[in-house]
């Protein structure tokens, strides 16, 4: 599917946006206190590279370093630190990608 | 920041699957972590695990036998141990703690839509050769849970097995040797 992005129109919606929190949870929340090592190890190993876009081979990964309930801990980790399922953000992050996947393409520009 | 874990539960539970595989069972290699494929591989190692298992259409449930090695070990031992000690097999206290046991462990699981039997078996006979009965229900989802779940008993017939065959075999054997004839003068 090809998609057409309408610079002048993005700008135009952006400026009128107005922000539903003033504490949006997208302003990635850091942690309180320490965090456990066992739970550090997961986020280190499992979490990042996620979020990078690798695969994760369980050989590659240490299984006295963490147990079952730190896999639960990781999960609520992610849900309080770094989700948004509002439908704002996700729609955001929609254009986000497009625009980080779109093929550019070249154009005439005059310059004065 | 926008970069959402597609799928992080089903990533999640790929991981708790890989973890329950890892501690229990020496042999196994790994696997990428799958969001799609962890159910799958989840439901091959139950198979694998069971000794055989059926398919049953109509009701779309699947019953599972399970005869781990420990376990016909362990109750063979029981055997011996009721008749050493002159106790009715079935109210032998191995054989009754064990049964609490599996009942205990399967109570404590979060395991739905199941239904089990544990065929307390006096003699191994090859008719009837599986000691443990697993009828999971057409909801049945919790693969992981109950993966877990067989490695927990499996082992614990292993560890009582040890348990039993010290008591019945560990003790040191006295042979009791002919005691001597006693001396006895012939009356001349």
């Amino acid at each position: 599917m090809r998609y057409e992005l309408d610079l002048d129109l993005l700008r135009r919606k952006l400026s009128r946006a107005r922000l539903q929190r003033e504490n949006p949870k997208y302003l990635i929340k850091q942690p309180e206190g320490e965090l456990a090592e066992s739970l550090s190890y997961l986020i280190e190993n499992v979490l990042k590279p996620l979020f990078a876009g690798e695969q994760i081979h369980s050989s590659d990964l240490d299984f006295n370093a963490f147990d079952g309930g730190d896999i639960t801990d990781l999960y609520d980790f992610y849900m309080e630190h770094y989700y948004d399922g509002t439908s704002d953000w996700q729609r955001l992050g929609t254009v986000y990608n497009l625009c980080k996947n779109a093929v550019p393409l070249t154009n005439t520009v005059s310059f004065i | 920041m926008f970069d959402n874990i597609r799928n992080l539960e089903g990533i999640i539970e790929s991981l708790r699957l890989e973890e329950v595989m890892f501690r229990n069972n020496s042999n196994y290699t790994g696997n990428f972590l799958n969001a799609d494929e962890y159910y799958i591989q989840a439901w091959e190692a139950l198979a694998e695990l069971s000794d055989e298992y059926v398919e049953i259409d109509w009701t779309y449930s699947v019953l599972y036998k399970f005869s781990f090695p420990g376990m016909i070990k362990f109750y063979d031992l029981c055997k011996e141990h009721s008749r050493l000690n002159k106790i009715n097999f079935k109210k032998n206290p191995y054989v009754t703690a064990a049964e609490d046991y599996v009942r205990t462990a399967i109570d404590n699981a979060y395991v739905r839509n199941i239904a089990w039997n544990l065929w307390i078996p006096k003699k191994i006979v090859k008719k009837k050769k599986y000691i443990f009965l697993i009828e999971t229900g057409c909801y049945f989802d919790d693969y992981i849970d109950m993966l877990d779940l067989l490695y927990e008993i499996r082992d614990y017939y292993d560890a009582q097995s040890k348990i039993l065959e010290k008591e019945l075999h560990g003790k040191v054997k006295v042979i009791k040797l002919p005691a001597d004839k006693k001396e006895t003068r012939k009356a001349a």
